[in-house]
C-alpha cells in the first residue's frame, strides 16, 4: 500500500476518532452487573491492594519466595496478587496477609475486593496511595513515606 | 521480543500533518515499563483532574489502574501478540492480542477463530478527555488494523472480537468500536464485569481496511 | 509479516478428510488449520518440557481426564 493512500487512511481515520477515548480490556472490577458502576474507589483498592502488597515485601527487602513462606501463603498466589490483571486473592491469603503485616483485617478484605466499605476516608487513602506509588521496583522515597502513611490507616482498628 | 520495528504513519493533531511512526510487532520488559512509566501518572493526574473538576465517578475512565508492566510475563506467549506504535520516541499506542482460544459468536460466523483484542490502550496525551489538545490522532484504528491485518495472516479471515470499555456516547471506546472500526455490538455477550463485547466480520473488516496496510 | 516457506505434505485419504473437514467447520484454508496445529503443539510441548500435564474435563461430569501426548 503506497505512502498517498496511507496517508490518506490515517487522516480519515484520526477525524473519525477526534480524540476519541479508546481502550478494551478487563477493569479488574469482576462480578458487577454494570460496569458503569465501578467507581475509582473500588479501582483504587484493586491498585492499592497488590501496590500495597508488593511495596511491604520490597521494604523488608524479600524475595517473593521468602514472603510467601513468612506470611504463609502460597508463592502461586502471592506471583497471581502482584503480576495477574484481574486476580482476586482468597479470603484465607488475605487473613494470613493481615496477620504478617500488622493491619487490619477488615480493611485489607476490602481494599482485595473481598468486602465493601463506605468508609469515605479509607477510600480516599487508598485513592491517594494509588496515586503515589509508581510501578517500578525500587522503593523511592515517596513511595516509602506513603507507604508508612497508608500502614498507619490501615493498622486502625 | 521486539521485531524489526515497521515503519507506519500517524496523524500528528498539532501540526495537522501525517508524520512518520513505528509499529513495533512484539515489545520488550523495557518497552512496556517506560511506556508504562510514561502514561500512568500523566493518566492518573488528568483523571483526578476531571474529577476534583466534578465529574462524577461514574464518569470518569475505568482504566484509571492499568498497568501494563503486569502483562510482561506473557510477553514469549506463542498464543498472545504484543503490539506498540511509537512516534517521538515515546510509545502512543499498545495492544495485546490473543491468536488462539476465541471463538466467533455472531450468528453469522459462529463458533469460528477470531484474534481477540484483550488490552489496547492509547497514550492519555492522545485523548480529548484527558487533554484539551490531543498530540496524535488515528493511533486506536491502526492498532484494531494491526489485529484486523493479523487475523487476515492466521487465516481468520479478518474476524476480530474485543470487550470494550464504557463509553457510548461520541467519543466513548463504544461509539469507537462500533462507528469507526465497524464492528458491531453483542449486548447478550457481555462479559462478567459487564463491558460490551463487540465483533468485526470478514465484511467489515474490508471495509475498514481500505485505503490502510502494514 | 514474516517470509515463509513452502513445504509439500503427504497426508492419507482420512488425514485429508479430516483436515477438510477442520477447513470447513472453521472456515479457514487448509494451511491455516497446519499452521494452527503446530502453534498448538508447540504449546502443548512447552508445557509438558516443564513437567506439567494436560488434562481435558468432562463440562458436565466435571471430570478431569489426562490427556497423553508424545
Amino acid at each position: 500500500m503506497n505512502r498517498i493512500e496511507e496517508d490518506a487512511w490515517i487522516t480519515q481515520k484520526a477525524a473519525e476518532e477526534d480524540g476519541a477515548f479508546i481502550a478494551a480490556g478487563h477493569i479488574g472490577f469482576s462480578a458487577m452487573a454494570n460496569a458503569a458502576a465501578a467507581s475509582t474507589d473500588t479501582l483504587a483498592a484493586r491498585v492499592s491492594f497488590s501496590r500495597f502488597v508488593e511495596l511491604a515485601r520490597l521494604k523488608l527487602r524479600l524475595s517473593k519466595e521468602q514472603f510467601a513462606v513468612k506470611a504463609r501463603i502460597p508463592l502461586q498466589e502471592l506471583v497471581c496478587i502482584e503480576e495477574d490483571d484481574v486476580f482476586t486473592p482468597t479470603p484465607r491469603t488475605v487473613h494470613y496477609l493481615a496477620q504478617f503485616l500488622k493491619v487490619s483485617h477488615p480493611k485489607l478484605l476490602s481494599l482485595a475486593g473481598l468486602a465493601q466499605t463506605k468508609d469515605a476516608g479509607f477510600n480516599n487513602a487508598a485513592l491517594k496511595f494509588a496515586a503515589k506509588s509508581e510501578p517500578i521496583r525500587q522503593l523511592s522515597k515517596e513511595e516509602q513515606e506513603a507507604f508508612d502513611e497508608f500502614v498507619k490507616v490501615l493498622s486502625d482498628r | 521480543m521486539s521485531d524489526n520495528p515497521i515503519p507506519i504513519r500517524l496523524y500528528d493533531q498539532l501540526k495537522r500533518e501525517p508524520v512518520d511512526a513505528l509499529l513495533h510487532t512484539g515489545l520488550t520488559e523495557d518497552q512496556i515499563r517506560t511506556a508504562q512509566s510514561d502514561w500512568e501518572p500523566v493518566r492518573k493526574h488528568a483523571i483526578e483532574q476531571l474529577h476534583d473538576q466534578g465529574a462524577s465517578l461514574e464518569a470518569l475512565p475505568k482504566h484509571w489502574g492499568w498497568d501494563w508492566t503486569r502483562k510482561i510475563s506473557r510477553l514469549g506467549s506463542k498464543v498472545l501478540g504484543f503490539y506498540g506504535i511509537e512516534c517521538a520516541g515515546q510509545m502512543q499506542g499498545m495492544m495485546e492480542v490473543a491468536k488462539e482460544g476465541y471463538l466467533a459468536k455472531l450468528p453469522a460466523q459462529m463458533g469460528k477463530p477470531l484474534i481477540y483484542v484483550r488490552y489496547i490502550e492509547t497514550a492519555p496525551w492522545n485523548l480529548k478527555l484527558l487533554e484539551p489538545t490531543p498530540h496524535y490522532g488515528g493511533v486506536g484504528s491502526r492498532l484494531i488494523l494491526v489485529a484486523t491485518e493479523l487475523s487476515l495472516e492466521e487465516g481468520y479471515k479478518g474476524r476480530v472480537g474485543l470487550h470494550s470499555l464504557p463509553g457510548r456516547s461520541k467519543g466513548g471506546p463504544e461509539w469507537f468500536y462500533e462507528n469507526t472500526c465497524k464492528m458491531e455490538p453483542m449486548e447478550a455477550e457481555r462479559d462478567g464485569e459487564g463491558l460490551l463485547y463487540f465483533e468485526l466480520t470478514p465484511e467489515k473488516a474490508t471495509e475498514f481496511l481500505k485505503g490502510g496496510k502494514s | 509479516m514474516a517470509e515463509k516457506r513452502t513445504m509439500t505434505l503427504n497426508l492419507t485419504d482420512d488425514e485429508m478428510a479430516s483436515l477438510e473437514a477442520l477447513s470447513s467447520r472453521y472456515d479457514m484454508t487448509k494451511t491455516a488449520i497446519i499452521r494452527k496445529a503446530l502453534r498448538m503443539y508447540q504449546v502443548i510441548d512447552e508445557r509438558l518440557q516443564r513437567g506439567d500435564k494436560l488434562f481435558l474435563e468432562d463440562e458436565i461430569e466435571k471430570k478431569k481426564s489426562e490427556l497423553l501426548v508424545l
